[in-house]
């Protein structure tokens, strides 16, 4: 009996603990993390939901009303030829970005790693690109870029090569790409801070085992920052499907009439849901597409990640990682 | 203090629940207290304006504030997207600034602009015998532009499809200088701007013409030299695949084709004439009167700078307006008295004064003419080039529909393929003729109607 009440007491008392604790120390966490929520919740869910709502009408941005119109917009979207080339170009710059801007900004890394004269200068060299507003770097290769006075084509007029229209047609991809390359430099900062993170006994048991400088970066390196690398191969991807701005400036027109002037060629996807949104004013049928593309990301970001499986090390197994011992 | 272990997954959503409630019912709180309390509020904060900081300037608005103490200005500078945002919040600006001609249908018919006539027939400043015609086209019958409820104001105006020429570029090239009374065709322009454009080594030294797009508003206006039309009579329909409309898309084809000028497969990279047209690399600038507020900015300009009268495709002389840029005051503004009394003060007051004397545009009332800006060769001869084209003024009727923007960018779309010949004119035009009606078609849902 009296073990019984014993027993009963302690339940009690754990019972009491725990709901003093979800009192007191859940009520400090919601405190702490509230402003975050509120940001998440206003900020991020409503607007998601909104859009959502909106792809199932066709509003057009500006009148009072809008009809429900069900799946309608995303089954014109699928059936847009449009929209599909606008997501192969989208495919085709991340293609083009994402392994130069990975293994670039690792090789950089690596060469600023060395102990080699102006180190420092070097580094910040690198980098500076990266702190160069986005605007202003992608105006100037515009105007390096333009067809009658950039110094492009002065440079090329020296081995009496005719001007090339590189704002218009095709080549303007070619831009493109030239300008968001120019970033390459924070992805170095990255590779820099985890490849001073290796643990330096790994290379000196490495070459204590006769491994070579490759086998050594192959075999330990690599491995130590491959999380760092597969973080920056999601965010890049990310970053270049989502990509706008870019786009957007080298618009031969100005202002309002941009989004209608970008060439052909760099009709990527968000300049074409822009397009949709605020030059054709349909506002339902944009943001259909714009959910259609989160889930095309969300299959990337997954993909990416099942892929990762196999060839990313951890040091400590992040599901395990945080577990009582 | 570990907090981790206290919060279980129930207690984090249970938490998470709460606080997005709290954040709902504080949005819907804020809500309560801003229609409670929202007239006074609305008043003290003054008037809300969108349109550009280069034209409601902040001396503009000191002269406002330092006479209206109690109604002072905020600017918001004109954004589209914002006033979308704006106007489904159902808080737009108490005064947005538009074009008249392309706004005025969807505005008005859309229920966004409030009415003007009852502060019209009260205003001794801008009364009806008071204002020039041209704010006809911000009349709105319900059918038609031109008659009707007005449901705006224009501020200033220039007939657009008129251009301006460089009599030296026209001269060493041994072409015949357009004349007031004697306006060029568009088959004329692409001749001579051909004999004007130097290009060598892939480089442009001149472009003969002007900068050109098959926007909706070129088009029409094309099209009015034919007494044709773009959108049918109760305008919910659009065809591009007339004789007329499909003569004005192949000018524009022909034009980028010939490369005589920028164009959508070639564009301005400066986005408007005047620094190409001041620099010598185009011999003509495509712009209305207005331009002449450009041209004083250089007086080694002013020297070649002239006006001309609008071409024609067809036989009948009309000189549209595709601007006529102005203010509509939102039917659901809290300060329309105030926004009025804005309005005559800055279209007819001293500030309407300043701005005709200054070249940039005509003005919308007909007692400031005698301020345009005579005193330079240049600008006597726009006076007269200018005073003989307002004979030709036309309304022309836009769909309220869509907006003009986005037909144009329809258009647009499908322009640099038939450039390069992946389409060819007649597929061009039944294409954009095509997507145009889709657009129509979807505001006139919107608007309750059939398509």
């Amino acid at each position: 009996m009296s073990a019984h009440v014993g027993t009963q007491s302690l339940v009690g008392d754990a019972r009491r603990r725990r709901r003093r604790g979800v009192n007191g120390g859940s009520g400090a966490f919601y405190a702490f993390i509230s402003p975050w929520l509120i940001g998440t919740v206003l900020l991020t869910l409503f607007p998601l939901g909104y859009a959502l709502w909106i792809s199932f009408t066709n509003w057009d941005g500006i009148s009072p009303s809008q009809n429900w119109i069900g799946l309608e917009n995303y089954a014109d979207a699928l059936a847009e030829p449009q929209m599909w080339a606008s997501l192969q170009r989208t495919g085709l710059l991340a293609i083009a970005i994402v392994p130069v801007t990975i293994c670039g900004g690792l090789g950089l890394a690596l060469l600023l790693n060395e102990k080699v004269h102006w180190r420092s200068g070097l580094r910040m060299l690198v980098y500076l690109p990266a702190i160069v507003p986005p605007v202003a770097a992608t105006l100037t290769w515009k105007l390096l870029f333009d067809r009658d006075s950039g110094a492009i084509n002065g440079f090329l007029a020296i081995f009496g090569a005719d001007a090339v229209s590189w704002m218009t047609g095709n080549t303007v991809f070619i831009v493109l790409i030239v300008v968001m390359l120019w970033g390459i430099g924070a992805g170095v900062l990255i590779n820099l801070a985890a490849l001073q993170d290796v643990p330096a006994e790994l290379h000196e048991a490495a070459r204590l085992d006769g491994a070579n400088a490759f086998a050594a970066f192959w075999h330990v390196t690599l491995p130590s920052i491959s999380p760092v690398l597969l973080f920056q191969v999601i965010t890049t991807t990310i970053g270049v499907l989502q990509t706008f701005v870019p786009a957007l400036l080298l618009s031969p027109a100005n202002g309002a009439a941009a989004i209608t002037a970008v060439p052909e060629a760099n009709r990527i996807f968000m300049v074409d849901v822009y397009a949709q949104y605020f030059a054709y004013s349909r506002y339902g049928y944009a943001s259909a597409m714009l959910w259609l593309f989160f889930l095309a990301i969300l299959v990337v970001t997954v993909i990416t990640f099942k892929v990762s499986g196999r060839t990313v090390f951890y040091a400590v197994d992040p599901s395990e990682e945080g577990k009582k011992k | 203090m570990n907090i981790q272990k206290h919060v279980s997954r129930r207690s984090l959503l249970g938490g998470a629940a709460l606080l997005a409630g709290f954040a709902a019912t504080g949005g819907a709180l804020t809500g309560c207290s801003a229609s409670g309390a929202g007239e006074a509020a609305k008043k003290s904060a003054g008037l809300t304006i969108m349109s550009k900081a280069n034209e409601i300037t902040k001396d503009v608005i000191g002269a406002w504030n330092a006479a209206h103490a109690d109604v002072p200005i905020t600017l918001i500078e004109d954004d589209p997207t914002r006033l979308n945002a704006m106007l489904a919040a159902g808080t737009p600006p108490d005064l947005v600034r538009g074009f008249g001609a392309t706004s005025t249908a969807n505005v008005a018919s859309r229920g966004l602009a409030l009415n003007l006539d009852s502060y019209v027939s009260k205003s001794s400043a801008l009364n009806d015998s008071e204002l020039h015609k041209i704010n006809d086209v911000w009349r709105w019958d319900g059918k038609a532009q031109g008659a009707g409820a007005r449901f705006g104001l224009v501020k200033d105006w220039s007939q657009d499809a008129m251009f301006w020429y460089n009599t030296e570029a026209f001269a060493a090239a041994g072409i015949p200088l357009p004349t007031a009374d004697k306006p060029f065709t568009y088959d004329q322009l692409l001749d001579y701007a051909g004999h004007m454009t130097k290009q060598s080594g892939g480089k442009v030294g001149q472009y003969g013409l002007f900068t050109t797009a098959p926007t909706i508003e070129a088009i029409s206006s094309m099209l009015a030299t034919s007494g044709a039309r773009a959108f049918n009579d109760d305008l919910t329909k659009a065809d591009f695949t007339s004789p007329e409309a499909m003569r004005a898309l192949q000018w524009h084809v022909d034009v980028a084709k010939a490369k005589v000028g920028y164009t959508l497969a070639d564009p301005n990279p400066d986005g408007w004439d005047w620094p190409p047209f001041d620099a010598r690399r185009i011999a003509m600038a495509g712009a209305g009167y207005w331009f002449g507020g450009a041209v004083a900015q250089n007086p080694k300009t002013a020297k070649f700078a002239r006006l001309a009268p609008a071409p024609m495709m067809g036989n009948k002389r009309v000189s549209p307006t595709t601007s006529a840029t102005g203010y509509w005051i939102s039917a659901k503004s809290n300060m329309k008295d105030e926004a009025f009394a804005f309005l005559e003060w800055y279209v007819a007051g001293d500030q309407g004064k300043t701005r005709a004397q200054s070249g940039w545009g005509l003005p919308a009332v007909t007692s400031l003419s005698s301020e345009l800006p005579q005193s330079q060769p240049y600008q006597a001869d726009a006076f007269a080039v200018q005073k003989n084209e307002e004979q030709y003024l036309q309304v022309i009727s836009f769909s309220p529909y869509a907006q003009a923007t986005a037909v144009s960018a329809a258009i647009a779309n499908l322009f640099p393929r038939t450039v390069d010949g992946s389409l060819s004119t007649a597929q061009f035009a039944d294409q954009a003729t095509t997507a145009v009606n889709e657009l129509l078609k979807q505001g006139m849902e919107l608007a309750g109607k059939k398509g």
